[in-house]
């Protein structure tokens, strides 16, 4: 299955945490179909967000998105990528 | 010296912490914003409001200006800009590395009272907090 980077510029913040919970906890139920949610990563400093997925294609991710989650993070990216373990060199 | 936690030794040996930690005066160089634990017996969920026990810290700036312990049924706690609910089971896991603060955060463990969205942008400010948080040496858990 191809894997898919994906970068979001943040737009809004959550000011409620039951509402980041919330909302995160939809996204994960969303994307345990076609297209899985494996990972992601945030910087503070540029206030991106880097999610790493798992898909038949780009558009089973986007489908996983509700129109507000893509109004409060836009996709800037989304890149296939290659997994490379460097536990793999041990 | 060991300290159990919550105590007022915990917090002044925190306090001291903060105040010496030059990585924590970097990066929370740009932080406002006073905290408060609640701290709420095991068994006992947040909010429930009984048996709380509370540390409240001063943050300024990559500073602590101020810290205190306040016992279960203490009427003068200071009112803090964040309150971070949880038992005190879950914060010694916070505490000793066991479960790492954003899953806190995210599954409910710790509660967040305040601005959800200042602490996501000052995650850094939160993780090396914690970092301080776990230099204070628990009774029978030596700290690296």
């Amino acid at each position: 299955m191809p894997r898919y980077l994906l970068a979001h510029n943040i737009a809004s913040m959550y000011e409620d945490q039951d509402e980041w919970v919330r909302d995160w906890g939809g996204l994960r139920k969303r994307a345990r179909g076609a297209a899985t949610w494996l990972a992601s990563w945030y910087c503070a400093e540029t206030n991106r967000l880097y999610c790493e997925w798992e898909a038949p294609d780009l558009a089973s991710i986007k489908a996983c998105f509700t129109s507000i989650e893509l109004d409060m993070a836009p996709i800037a990216s989304m890149e296939e990528v290659v997994h490379m373990d460097p536990a793999w060199l041990d | 010296m060991p300290h159990s936690f919550p105590s007022t030794g915990w917090v002044e040996s925190l306090v001291a912490i903060l105040n010496e930690d030059e990585r924590y005066a970097h990066v929370a160089r740009g932080w406002e914003g006073d905290l408060l634990f609640e701290i709420h017996p095991d068994g006992d969920g947040p909010g429930v409001g009984q048996g709380v026990q509370r540390v409240y810290l001063d943050l300024w700036h990559g500073r602590c200006r101020s810290g205190s312990f306040h016992e279960v049924g203490s009427l003068n706690v200071p009112k803090a800009a964040f309150s971070m609910l949880a038992t005190k089971a879950q914060f010694l896991r916070i505490l000793s590395g066991e479960l790492d603060p954003m899953q806190a955060m995210l599954t409910r463990k710790l509660q967040v009272v305040g601005s959800m969205g200042y602490i996501l942008r000052n995650v850094p400010v939160v993780l090396d907090f914690v970092r301080c948080c776990r230099r204070v040496e628990l009774p029978g858990q030596p700290t690296g």
